[in-house]
């Protein structure tokens, strides 16, 4: 099973996502963070396998976010999952900072575990 | 389930993956030339009067074209003549993943057709009067937050209303949840309904029963609601060229329109009750 870490600061998607990767029974959420500030702080503490993150959040935003967690480990794999995604700008701008996938919100289930599941 | 770009609806479904999409995006930049270049290449511009341009543009907040204006370097039919040469040689992503050798001719129009299909459901219907919208937001954004509410929210709302100016006092408990955005336009939208009606939202969106007391649940749900139409908004505004910058999600009363913002109120109508969409553009 998969360990990820779940960031985004509506707690709303927070527990869409949790739902989603629990009940597929290939995922285990191991935290959910609700700024870019927390993620980076808990993706040191838990190492997760995939971290799924919001683009847009207080404090420090999921683009910044993601370049500090590649930082750290530059085999992260992290996929945004953003209502932005649909934005070409900003697909380009989350893939040059080492994303492997850009999902848009909303989401469904399938989706998620489609581009989760494709994650080498 | 939202508007994408076609780049990213092949890189969502597993046709590309990252590295093929980099490279068709880095192929594009090199292969459409931006507004002062193209100005050179079609001999309108001299590389002197594009560094006076850049100049001014770090003192004052003007597009090239309108830079190159001022300063008296171009005239309205140039930057239209600039602006069609532009046009003319843009290359689309499509044609670049060709040209990268990420697809062949034959996957690209298929997976275009079925893209047009994925997007079919988020053309931009009529409704609101072009002349009640300057901005060109307003528009996309009701249309938007009325697909989002059928399909998110199970709820077929109409459009029943449309004013200018700001909201009349609610005769409900209400909520309101707001989404600000910077850009080529500024402003936010936002959502006021009743509480039972927000509840029902976060219902839908949390797949269980939300009280409409507990109002914790029912914003952050209802304001992610309106960050999913914020963010499409923004994805569909990119296709004409505008870029919309969102801000986190937030609530609260909005304040009537000062000098200089226009506000623009879309009344939603349905058996359960209705919903005021606001879009207040321009800056104070």
């Amino acid at each position: 099973m998969r360990s990820v870490l779940v960031v985004d600061d509506s707690t709303t998607v927070a527990k869409q996502l949790s739902k989603i990767l629990e009940e597929s029974g290939r995922y285990k959420v191991v935290g959910h963070a609700a700024d870019g500030l927390e993620a980076v702080k808990q993706f040191k503490a838990s190492t997760p396998d995939l971290v799924c993150m919001d683009v847009v959040m207080p404090n420090l935003d999921g683009m910044q976010a993601l370049r500090m967690i590649k930082q750290i480990n530059g085999d992260a794999r992290v996929v945004m999952i953003s209502s932005v995604g649909g934005v070409a700008d900003k697909v380009a701008e989350c893939l040059k900072a080492g994303a492997v996938n850009v999902v848009s919100k909303p989401f469904d289930a399938k989706k998620v575990l489609d581009v989760l599941d494709s994650v080498k | 389930m939202a508007v994408r770009f076609f780049g990213q609806y092949l890189l969502e479904n597993g046709v590309i993956d990252p590295k093929q999409l980099l490279a068709a995006i880095s192929f594009q930049e090199k292969t459409n030339l931006k507004f002062g270049d193209t100005a050179i290449s079609l001999g309108l511009l001299t590389q002197e009067q594009l560094a006076s341009i850049f100049a001014l543009q770090r003192t004052k907040d003007l597009k090239t074209g309108e830079a190159a204006i001022e300063l008296g370097f171009l005239k309205d039919e140039q930057i239209d003549q600039v602006l069609r040469a532009q046009k003319n040689s843009h290359v689309m992503i499509g044609e670049a993943l060709v040209s990268t050798g990420a697809l062949g001719r034959e996957q690209l129009e298929r997976h275009l057709a079925a893209f047009k299909i994925d997007q079919e459901p988020y053309r931009i219907a009529e409704g609101i009067a072009e002349a009640k919208d300057p901005s060109g937001i307003a528009r996309p954004a009701a249309d938007l937050a009325l697909k989002f509410l059928l399909r998110l929210a199970n709820l077929n709302m109409k459009l029943v209303g449309v004013t200018i100016g700001p909201l009349e006092e609610p005769t409900l408990d209400t909520y309101t949840a707001r989404v600000g955005f910077t850009g080529d336009v500024g402003g936010e939208i936002a959502l006021r309904a009743s509480t039972s009606i927000c509840a029902r939202i976060a219902s839908a969106m949390l797949g269980e029963p939300v009280s409409p007391d507990n109002a914790a649940v029912v914003l952050d749900a209802t304001s992610e609601f309106l960050n999913v139409v914020g963010g499409n908004l923004s994805a569909a505004v990119a296709r004409s060229g505008k870029k919309l910058e969102l801000s986190t999600p937030g609530h609260g009363e909005l304040k009537a329109p000062v000098g200089g913002q226009h506000m623009l109120v879309a009344r939603f109508g349905a058996p359960e009750g209705e919903i005021d969409f606001v879009v207040l553009t321009g800056r104070p």
